[in-house]
Formats: structure tokens, sequence, C-alpha cells
């Protein structure tokens, strides 16, 4: 019993780990500017190198206790998001920047390192395993230019390289998205292939049911005679008599066999009948009887009276 | 002096008072829009066309037009008022999944396990949610408004709420006036069609009484199909998810509170609440446009092709059957969904033929196809235009 338990609580931790692990996983780093002149200034004023970090999920995920890191093993550099800080909860499909600056006694979003070193940024889960990393070329990196994923319009494939503009707490992709529905209209103006599909889709899934289902049936009706056909076979051999396999398979046959639906509306309207029925025909016969007046505690004078204090 | 000027600020406050009235900012539309809901609230009460819905969504549609001076958190487009807040439920999908529990906790698939095939015809009739996406193409309706408005064909109301929701929220209340109105309206528009595609000896046709379906069956119907129909298509899963798991409430035996809870309870809170808010959706400026005539249009016509598509895919079928194995093609309206009224419209019109010959418990075989085929078609439109 106390092993069920300890199972139980192991495979529960297991289950909430895992759900935490997946939430971070939905993070990664989106937009990277290493050398910010004019752009993006962060709360002090200053143009500051900063790290755009993006929920890919559709749940909050929080960042607090996880990791941002130029060089892995480097406590120098390596900052810890803290954890009490109720901005670091991203929002479904968010955005939250980080400023690589050095100084992170300037608040939560201030790294304790600078973009310019290593060529290497990382975000790390609470236990420092890598969750996204990026590599760049330090001396490459462009003043104003950022890097980051971006996604091909025709063939929807992300890559990670030189964005076309600065889109700091957004989508990377400056150009507008056709919607999936319009993209569809491009491919298909009359509607015929989606009717189609769509058609062959419903009846694919309501054909697998009626396999699914005239087998199943087929099989549990087979289960049902064979049963059927046993217990006649035993009960038949308990009471020592030496059925013929005919009587047998008919007796078997009879304890399996269905109603069918004639026979079932015959027996709920006989049932139904037979309840209207009880009470059609009364005696009219009104009968009073006397109460017998049982003695109860409730209506005890004894209990009524207040005792006499004693003296 | 002071006189005056007290008088003046009575004056003042009746004339503000006056301009904040119902009489003083109603429009033509709004008079019409009351029209409508008092034709809703009178076809629920006097000819009991499905009062259930019909009732709350006819005096939501009274609730949503009366006139007021925007600004004051009122009405149902208003942030942070009452009725946008109860409004929430259905512009996120929230109460059409919670109606599917309660549908699914009511339904009892008997009638579909014990003849599968009949399921079948459960999809053909979806062709009308593609007959009438393909017209609404034509007629310049974008893709994604398109799919929600053919959904209607799907004669699901909450399937119609929750796609359209999803896709074209702007056109809900239109969409969802329409598949209830039609739903409404199938003992109307369904019988003239099926006299029309069907012979008399094909009317006649006389089907094999369901077999008693035991209860492991019944148990396995809701979790192979749930798993089934999600793995194929998992955008469907709020609506079938639910569907099924309402029903294996009912099934399983072991839950009986919590079927009675979903089946009870639970759907009429729901029901009155998307009924209210969808009629209160109605407002004129919102619904009076030529874009709502189009949708009733194509709704219209895609319940038209949905029976069509039942009806003639039974004839079809019936041609691969074995005598004494047919099937009525009077059943084959119950394909459309519109549970259960299409199924009642089966018996009737098999017993206007034939005294003796109950089509209903047959009927309730598409018909409950009909409900999964619909959320699957969603699921599609969803997967595929979102």
């Amino acid at each position: 019993m106390i092993m069920k338990r300890l199972l139980f609580l192991l495979g529960l931790s297991a289950i909430c780990a895992a759900g935490r692990a997946q939430g971070l996983k939905d993070i990664r780093i989106n937009e990277v500017l290493v050398d910010n002149r004019t752009s993006y200034v962060d709360d002090h004023g200053n143009h500051v190198g900063w790290v755009e970090l993006h929920n890919t999920g559709y749940s909050n995920v929080n960042i607090g206790g996880a990791y941002l890191t130029v060089r892995r093993g480097d406590a120098a550099r390596t900052y810890r998001i803290p954890k009490n800080d109720a901005r670091t909860v991203i929002a479904p499909q968010g955005y939250v920047i980080f400023f690589a600056d050095s100084t992170s006694n300037r608040g939560t979003f201030h790294t304790n390192f600078v973009l310019d070193e290593t060529g290497y940024l990382a975000f790390l889960d609470q236990g420092r395993n890598v969750v996204d990393s990026v590599i760049y070329e330090v001396a490459a990196q462009l003043p104003d230019v950022s890097i980051g994923w971006t996604e091909d319009p025709e063939t929807g494939c992300e890559t990670f390289g030189v964005l076309e503009g600065i889109t700091p707490m957004q989508a990377n992709e400056i150009t507008e998205k056709v919607q999936a529905s319009e993209k569809f209209r491009l491919h298909d103006p009359s509607g015929v292939v989606m009717a189609l599909t769509a058609m062959t889709v419903v009846f694919s899934a309501l054909i697998l049911l009626y396999l699914i289902f005239k087998n199943l049936g087929r099989a549990m009706t087979r289960a049902a005679s064979a049963s059927g056909g046993a217990k006649t076979a035993a009960a038949n051999g308990g009471s020592g008599t030496t059925g013929t396999a005919m009587s047998g398979a008919s007796a078997g046959g009879g304890a399996s066999r269905e109603l069918n639906g004639e026979e079932i509306a015959a027996i709920a309207i006989a049932l139904r009948r037979y309840e209207e029925d009880l009470h059609d025909i009364e005696s009219h016969v009104l009968t009073i009887n006397r109460v017998a007046r049982a003695y109860s505690p409730w209506s005890s004078k004894i209990y009524g009276l207040n005792n006499q204090p004693l003296r | 002096m002071e006189n005056h000027s007290f008088f003046e600020f009575i004056g003042e406050n009746i004339h503000q008072f006056l301009t904040y009235t119902g009489f003083a900012n109603v429009t033509w539309g709004h008079l019409i829009m009351i029209a409508f809901g008092l034709a809703f609230i009178y076809l629920a009460i006097a000819k009991k066309f499905e009062p259930m819905l019909l009732l709350p969504i006819g005096f939501g549609i009274l609730v949503g037009n009366i006139p007021f001076v925007p600004g004051l958190q009122i009405g149902v487009y208003e942030d942070g008022s009452v009725l946008n807040y109860l409004y929430f439920g259905v512009l996120k999908g929230v109460y059409p999944p919670l109606i599917f529990l309660g549908i699914g906790a009511m339904t009892d698939f008997s009638a579909l396990i014990s003849n599968p095939k009949l399921m079948l015809i459960g999809a053909a009739a979806q062709l009308g949610i593609f007959g009438a996406y393909i017209a609404s193409l034509a007629l310049g309706f974008s893709a994604a408004e398109a799919g929600a408005i053919g959904i209607i064909g799907g004669a699901d109301g909450p399937t119609a709420i929750f796609l359209s929701s999803k896709l074209a929220p702007d056109l809900m209340g239109a969409i969802a006036i329409a598949a209830y109105s039609y739903m409404a309206l199938v003992p109307v528009i369904q019988p003239p069609i099926m006299k029309l595609l069907t012979t008399k000896k094909e009317r006649l046709i006389r089907m094999k009484p369901p077999r008693q379906v035991p209860q492991r069956e019944k148990i396995l119907f809701p979790i192979i199909g749930m798993l089934l129909t999600c793995f194929l298509v998992p955008s469907g899963l709020p609506l079938l998810g639910m569907l099924f798991f309402g029903n294996l409430l009912k099934e399983s035996g072991v839950t009986k509170r919590l079927a009675t809870t979903a089946s009870g309870p639970l759907i009429d809170i729901v029901t009155i609440l998307i009924g209210l808010t969808v009629g209160a959706s109605t407002q004129a400026t919102t619904f009076l446009t030529w874009k709502s005539l189009g949708i009733f249009g194509l709704g219209a016509a895609s319940f038209v092709v949905a029976t069509f598509g039942g009806v003639l895919f039974v004839k079809f079928f019936n041609l691969f059957l074995k005598e004494g194995n047919k099937i009525n093609p009077l059943i084959g309206n119950a394909g459309v969904s519109a549970v259960p009224d299409s199924a009642r419209v089966s018996q009737e019109v098999g017993l206007h033929y034939d005294k003796t010959n109950y089509l209903l418990m047959h009927a309730m075989g598409p018909n409950v196809a009909g409900v999964i085929g619909s959320a699957v078609a969603a699921g599609i439109l969803l997967g595929f235009l979102s």
C-alpha cells in the first residue's frame, strides 16, 4: 500500500516536472540586437544590446528562476532571472526583453553580461539545462541590425539570421501574414477542393467507426452466444444429465437470444399498463384508525417541571 | 432668480433624462428587430417551434435591441457590461462544448451501434455544409465567412455558434439565428424534399428491428468514438470530446449524478445563457445588413442540400444492400442532425404512408451520426480556415 502511494506520488511529481519543463520549452530566443546605437532604449534611457524571449506556446510561462548566459559555467556571465517579479510571466504568444548591459542591479530585466563578448547566448531552465541557444559572429554584427528567427512566407520554414528590421516586443515578420483561410482560397477559389476533401474526411471518420462497431458488434454477439453455450453445457454437466448437442445449442441460443425491438416494446407496454392498473380500482372505503398515544419524553411532564434546588 | 435657475436645472435634467430613454434613441432598425424577437416568442409559445431555444433567443433579441446611449456599459458589445460578460461564453466558444456535454449525456447511441451502417447517412448529409460553403464563396464572402455560414447546413446550433465564433465573430448572431430558425422549421422544409425524392415503394420499406446493445458496447462507443474522431480531426476536440464524455458519463452507469447534472441543470443553464446572449447580440446595427440576408438565404439552401444528400445517399446505398436489409430512404433526412426533430419528421412521413411502420428508432441512428458528422466537419473547417 505504502509502495503504491509512493509510486503514485513519484508519478505525480514526474508529471508536474514534465508540465513545468514543457512550459519553459515553449520559450525561445526570438531576437537579439548586439550593437544598439540608436534604436530601442532601456528603462534608464540607454542604448544597450538586448535579447527578446518569445513564448511560442498557448499558456502563461513563468521564466522566474531560469537563466540567461553567454558562457556556460561562468557565473559572472550567467544571469538568474528573479522569481519574485510578476513580469517574468510571459503571456501566450507574448514577448519579454532583457537588456544586456552588465548591470543586473538595475532591475529584473538587466543582465550581468553583455552580448559582444562570446558570440554565444543561451536560455537555461532552473536545472541549467539548455532550452534554447544561438551562436553568432560578434564582429559581423552591424549597428542597429538585429538577428532572429523569421519565417519564409513561401515555404513556411523558419531560419535564424539577420532581420529586415528591428521588431522588439513583436513578431519578427514585417510583412503582414496572409490568413490561412485566404491562402486556402487562393488555391481553391471555388471551394470544390475543400468540399471534396472535407467530405472524404467526414466519410473516413464515420466509415472507420462503422467498421469498428460492425466487427465489435459481431464479436460481442459471438462471445455472448459462446458464453451462453458454455454456461448451459456446464449446467447440464453439473446436473448429471447427458444433453444432446442439439439441445445444448438450442438452450444456449435461448439464453443468449436477444429480444427484438417489438418484444421489448410489448414488455414495456405490459409493464406500463400493469403499473397504471395498480391503483385503478379503489375500495372507496375510508377507515379512520385511532392512533395509540405511546409515551414520549417530549410530552412528559416530568421533564417539563423545574427541579427544586437542593438545600 | 434662484427659482428660475432651479427650474432650469430640473428642466435640463429632465431633458437629459429624456435623451437617455429608448424612445429618444429608437430607430427603424430597432423596431424591425423587436418585431423579429416578438415573432420568435410567438413561434415558441403558440406554435411550440423549438421553444427551449426560440424563447430565450426571441427575448434576447428584445433585450439586445432596446435603444440606449452608448458608453453606459449596458449593451452586449460594451466592455464591462453584464451582458458582455455573459456573451464572453459565446464569443470564446465556452457554451457550445458544455451543451455538447449535456447532449452526450442525454443521447442514446444504441440505434447507431446496433446498425452502424447508418453512420454513413450522417456523413452524407454533411453535403449541405459544403454546398453552402461553395455558394457563399461564389457570392463573395471570404473563405472564413463561407466556412462559418456553411456550418448552418450541419443543423446544429452549438456547432454553428462554436465555429462562427472562431471564424467570423461578426456574423455569429446572424448565423446562430439562421441555424436555430431552420432547425425549428425542419418539419416544414424536409417533408416535401423527402416525398419528391422517394417512390411509394421505397417509403414502405420496413427495416429490421435494431438488436439490443449490451452495456459494454455502449461504454466502448464514446471511448473509441472520441479517440478515433479526435485523432483524425483534433480541431473538433472541444465539441467531440465533450459529446463523447457526456455519453460515457451516462453509459458507464457509475456516474449517474454527473450524467443527471450534465443532461439536466447544466445544459439548461447554458441553454438559457447562450439563447439570451445570442439573441442580444443581434443589435440592429450589426444584424440588419445585406450579409445577414445572404446568410439566411444560404442557410435555407444548405438545409435543402443536406436533406437531398441524406435521402439520395440512402437510395444509392440501397443499390448495394440485399432485399430485407434495405434502408427506408425516409430516414435519410435525419442525417442532418437537428436532434430529434429530423428523426421525428422521418417517423411522421413514414407513418403517413404506412400506419404501422415506425421509423423513429431507425432515424435516431443517422440523427446522432449527424451530430458527430457535423462536429467533425466543423473541426475540418476550423483546421483549414483558422
